[in-house]
């Protein structure tokens, strides 16, 4: 039982140990060698290194553009059309559709 | 997320001493500390602020408005003049950005995320500061021609198309060298030594003591949860660190990926250490996280597309999380709604966090967010770079950006990959793309009181075979729910307030203040915390269980390929043939 108990645990660490080992030969070796084989890849890795992207993030404050994006937009709207801009009644309609939708999903989602 | 460990029962009773007692509240009360927090270092501020927003107007505002034919040289000023007030820059808001960073960027050596010398700081800079100067020189060059350009058209009384459309692709073109000569400027200034070992030991000590009041509190023991916090914190900081690695930045695997994947690979090789147990506590860490990024959902924000991007964000997102949904208990028949639930809100709403938001509403089990985590990780990184290369081939070159970049931010899950995908086609792909994701991030907050709603109402009275009455509901209601939706309403209020005082002061005190000076971060840490804190407590073999059949799979690729038609054709739809003067000032 004892051998047993030591061999698992040397294949364990073993396992994660060679885990860590694979890790680092991707992200040096197998990973930029798919960047530079992978059509149009390569293009998009130079934007992500030129523009700073943190291509990895989960939530709009969490890059640039979120805030950048928006700003530009706004300011077209406000320059160029500034009657489209704000609760206008088609802007309230597309919002009062979202909660009807969600209203009748409510009522008539299946429960088996 | 449910606990295996404890048994539903029936009894809606309320008590007050479940404020102080239940993890709920306490992620309320977290939450809600630092948001405070944030706000008595940042507002009494906003006078001064408000001054300097006032004074860059008075400067700018009058040459940036003269024509409304395209957006002037005068016009990019100002708004450059407006993004750079930022409350987060006084001092108190760069020592707290100073001491909560996490691991810097490497790509060969992991010891670069922790420390750089002077040397080697020297080299980088050395570096990064011959980029810059070629930078600087393009931007100039292309600043003179723009105010040719521009002066042309003025002298032409802004009334030829050809000239303004000359001038509008000159000032273009200057912008997207301007940008990138500041990003390459901020490498220059970033080439610094750093050692950021302390700072990270008194981070965990902090977090440690923070989670430990509540702890506490709930009537567990201090000592053991923090002894067990340092082993949660080390692999969070290990989380980090293979996140900032170069390529896997490149493959957009975030640290949310990594935290799950590490926390698996110990528990299902080396065993979680006993020890540890008492710092697993998933729903506590992510409950406090979701506070914060309930003041990030700022409703006014929903606005600045217009009908068009509430059409793609939120009319389209609905139907297809309702049409998944029922596609997954009606066609497929997912044995559990609640991996249903999250795979439909990752898949059309915004990946990961509507994935948290939703998990935590409905509570899902642990495994179940990990699958639908993993499903929406690993087809972010495929349509990143799909995508757009089907944009480039088959789009008109006239829809590519705007039609492509709505299509790209209401389909591809993640943030980080929409920019990465929209930068990629343009710099108005990118725009679109970002903010159409950016208003769906805002639904997250409407997606987990629906979930929530329905899951407390519906499917748990049916599950325990009681009609559930008001307190009932009350009592089953995730209480978090109401401090994500509280932190929002609160927040969505002062920025607006921010804003009728001077247009700009809310993305000044609320946008660079309360969340990227405050609350932004400490969410991402607490997020990596319970993700760890799930891997350490998933065995593969639960996980394969939940994977039945590769049913969560078929759902994914259903309901993505709906979402994908589905967005297309109503961005195609509100941008060109409803609201095509709308999409002209693009």
């Amino acid at each position: 039982m004892d051998a047993q108990t030591k061999l698992s645990k040397v294949k364990a660490w073993t396992i994660l140990l060679s885990t860590f080992v694979f890790l680092w030969i991707f992200a040096t070796v197998i990973g930029p060698w798919g960047e530079r084989h992978i059509p149009t890849f390569d293009a998009i890795v130079e934007t992500i290194e030129a523009r700073d992207i943190d291509s990895g993030a989960y939530f709009y404050t969490e890059i640039d553009a979120g805030f950048d994006g928006p700003r530009e937009l706004v300011g077209d709207i406000k320059l160029m059309a500034p009657e489209r801009y704000g609760f206008t009644l088609p802007f309230i309609s597309g919002m009062t559709l979202c909660f009807i939708i969600l209203a009748i999903g409510f009522k008539t989602m299946p429960m088996e | 997320m449910a606990d295996n460990s404890q048994v539903v029962k029936d009894v809606g009773r309320w008590e007050w001493s479940e404020m102080w007692k239940k993890e709920d509240w306490w992620a309320i009360w977290l939450g809600f500390a630092i948001l405070v927090a944030g706000m008595l270092i940042y507002f009494p501020q906003s006078g001064d602020l408000k001054a300097k927003l006032l004074e860059v107007e008075t400067e700018y505002a009058q040459d940036a408005n003269r024509t409304k034919a395209f957006k002037t040289i005068a016009w990019y000023k100002l708004s450059d003049a407006k993004a750079k007030v930022k409350a987060k820059d006084s001092s108190t808001g760069k020592w707290l950005a100073s001491v909560t960073k996490k691991t810097h960027s490497w790509t060969s050596n992991p010891l670069d995320g922790f420390f750089m010398s002077q040397e080697m700081a020297d080299a980088k800079k050395a570096k990064a500061q011959e980029k810059y100067d070629k930078a600087k020189i393009k931007t100039t060059g292309l600043y003179a021609v723009a105010v040719a350009a521009e002066k042309a058209a003025e002298v032409a009384g802004f009334q030829s198309q050809t000239l303004n459309d000359l001038a509008e692709k000159a000032i273009q073109e200057w912008r997207n060298a301007k940008f990138l000569e500041g990003k390459a400027k901020k490498k220059v200034s970033s080439a610094k030594p750093y050692n950021q070992v302390l700072k990270l030991v008194g981070l965990g000590v902090f977090f440690a003591v923070f989670f430990g009041i509540g702890i506490k509190a709930m009537g567990q023991s201090f000592t053991a949860f923090v002894k067990a916090f340092s082993f949660i914190f080390l692999i969070g900081v290990i989380a980090y660190l293979a996140s900032s690695q170069a390529t896997m930045k490149h493959y957009g695997i975030g640290y949310a990926a990594w935290a799950i994947f590490f926390g698996m690979l110990i528990s299902n090789t080396v065993g979680t250490p006993k020890w540890v147990t008492p710092a697993i506590q998933t729903e506590y860490y992510i409950k406090t996280g979701l506070v914060l990024l309930g003041a990030k959902i700022l409703f006014e924000k929903i606005i600045t597309i217009g009908t068009a991007g509430i059409f793609v964000a939120w009319v389209v997102t609905p139907i297809v999380w309702l049409v998944t949904y029922w596609f997954g208990q009606k066609i497929i028949r997912i044995p559990s709604k609640r991996l249903n639930a999250v795979i439909c809100s990752d898949m059309s709403v915004c990946g990961v966090s509507a994935a948290i938001a939703t998990a935590s509403a409905c509570k899902a089990k642990k495994e179940e967010l990990t699958l639908s985590v993993g499903l929406s990780l690993v087809f972010t990184s495929i349509m990143m770079i799909v995508m757009p290369a089907v944009i480039h081939g088959f789009f008109p070159a006239d829809k590519m950006q705007v039609l492509g970049g709505a299509w790209m931010g209401g389909t591809i899950d993640a943030t980080g990959a929409v920019a990465a995908a929209g930068a990629f086609l343009g710099e108005k792909a990118l725009n679109v793309a970002a903010t159409i994701k950016m208003i769906q991030n805002v639904l997250i907050g409407v997606m987990a009181f629906f979930v929530a709603l329905y899951f407390t109402t519906k499917v748990e009275a049916e599950e325990t075979g009681n009609k559930v009455g008001l307190m009932e509901i009350w009592y089953r209601f995730p209480k978090f729910v109401i401090g994500f939706i509280m932190a929002s309403v609160i927040f969505s209020a002062i920025y607006t307030a921010f804003n009728s005082q001077v247009a700009g002061l809310g993305a000044t005190m609320i946008d660079q203040g309360t969340i990227k000076g405050m609350s932004d971060l400490f969410r991402g840490w607490f997020f990596t915390l319970s993700f760890v804190s799930i891997g350490l407590a998933t065995n593969f073999r639960e996980l394969k269980e939940h994977f039945s059949g590769g049913k969560p799979l078929i759902l994914y690729v259903f309901g993505q390929s709906f979402n994908l038609c589905l967005t297309l054709i109503m961005a195609y739809i509100v941008f060109y043939l409803v609201f095509p003067d709308l999409t002209a000032t693009i």
